[in-house]
């Protein structure tokens, strides 16, 4: 089946999830071809996952006086700190049965594109269940899958950048514990595509790319009006919602 | 009535927690949360659901026996971690 893959922008955190939910519907319904989507956030924004607590996991006055938007995800998983300029974000949306019927092997399977992407770039890297890929020993990219209707839809981020403080300010963590001990345990965990090859975040989209939609048939193409006119719908009554964002 | 927080990291697993409240060993009311998978995700309000009325001990066996009805599965945790949360949420009130 042949793929869309609509390139690189920026959005808000709420219209960036109603965009998922509005090509997840076109592809249940069948009027929407296989989409590949690269985006980023604009205000950064934090996404916790759809069993999250968001009052557990996020520190709400900072994000507010940081501009930083909020909102949950419809995919399970962790909170994450989506740095305006510090990663790349994808999301894989597609009839189920393109895929693995196990979760962790379809997991893999997408997962095994980024790590061609991160090849490009002359980083070794590989998958680690269950929806983590590390470099380096240390992660690089978180992932998160759901499947609904019928429909497989796995959205995940390639570290370009990391701002520890600011993450650490706005996840939910107290003050006392920002301290260089934290700071120095999470670097030690974590890594980004700027610390291990230096590319430019250009050079590192078009390596995610090229990962992608290496062995695809793929056309680049764009959101439909449908699409954005549903996406803008969900993102003002769904997931700018209090009812949805702080469910649990 | 009482209320029990409590907090698991699963090894090699994902993060649970767990708010419950409970009364003469009988589970009253319990809310899940964490960092985990479930699919599909709708499961958990029937998880939740049908612990009501559980003793601690009973809960592993009602996770997996929802879980199977709804053809539900748990990604990072098991019903034996939520039986494990459960209990220390007990314990801690």
């Amino acid at each position: 089946m042949k793929w869309r893959v609509i390139p690189v922008s920026e959005r808000p955190g709420a219209l960036n999830m109603a965009l998922d939910e509005a090509v997840s519907e076109g592809v249940k319904a069948g009027t929407t071809q296989p989409t590949i989507r690269f985006y980023s956030w604009n205000p950064s924004c934090v996404s916790i996952g759809y069993f999250q607590s968001i009052e557990e996991e996020v520190n709400l006055p900072e994000c507010e006086a940081r501009g930083i938007d909020v909102v949950r995800r419809i995919t399970g998983g962790g909170a994450v700190y989506h740095d305006r300029a510090g990663e790349i974000t994808y999301s894989v949306i597609a009839p189920q049965e393109m895929f693995p019927t196990g979760i962790i092997d379809s997991y893999k399977v997408i997962c095994g594109w980024i790590i061609g992407g991160l090849a490009e770039l002359g980083v070794q890297a590989e998958f680690k269940p269950i929806n983590d890929i590390i470099a380096d020993g240390k992660k690089i990219s978180g992932n998160a899958q759901t499947r609904r209707g019928g429909v497989l839809h796995q959205h995940g981020t390639v570290i370009y950048d990391l701002d520890v403080t600011t993450m650490f300010t706005v996840l939910r963590v107290s003050k006392e514990k920002i301290s260089d001990k934290l700071i120095a345990s999470v670097e030690e965990r974590v890594t980004s595509l700027h610390k291990v090859c230096g590319a430019s975040r250009e050079q590192c989209y078009a390596a995610m790319m090229a990962g992608f939609t290496a062995g695809k048939e793929w056309s680049q193409g764009d959101f439909t009006p449908t699409e954005l006119e549903r996406a803008a719908e969900l993102a003002k009554e769904k997931y700018s919602s209090r009812e949805w964002n702080f469910s649990k | 009535m009482a209320v029990g927080k409590a907090v698991l990291k699963v090894v090699g697993g994902k993060l649970l927690r767990a708010e419950v409240e409970h009364e003469e060993g009988i589970i009253k009311r319990v809310k899940l949360s964490g960092d985990f998978f479930l699919y599909p995700e709708e499961a958990l309000e029937a998880i939740e659901l049908d612990l009501q009325g559980a003793t601690v001990e009973q809960v592993a066996d009602r996770v997996n026996e929802t879980a199977k009805a709804l053809n539900a599965e748990l990604v990072g945790f098991s019903a034996k971690d939520v039986q494990a949360v459960v209990e220390m949420a007990v314990s801690s009130s």
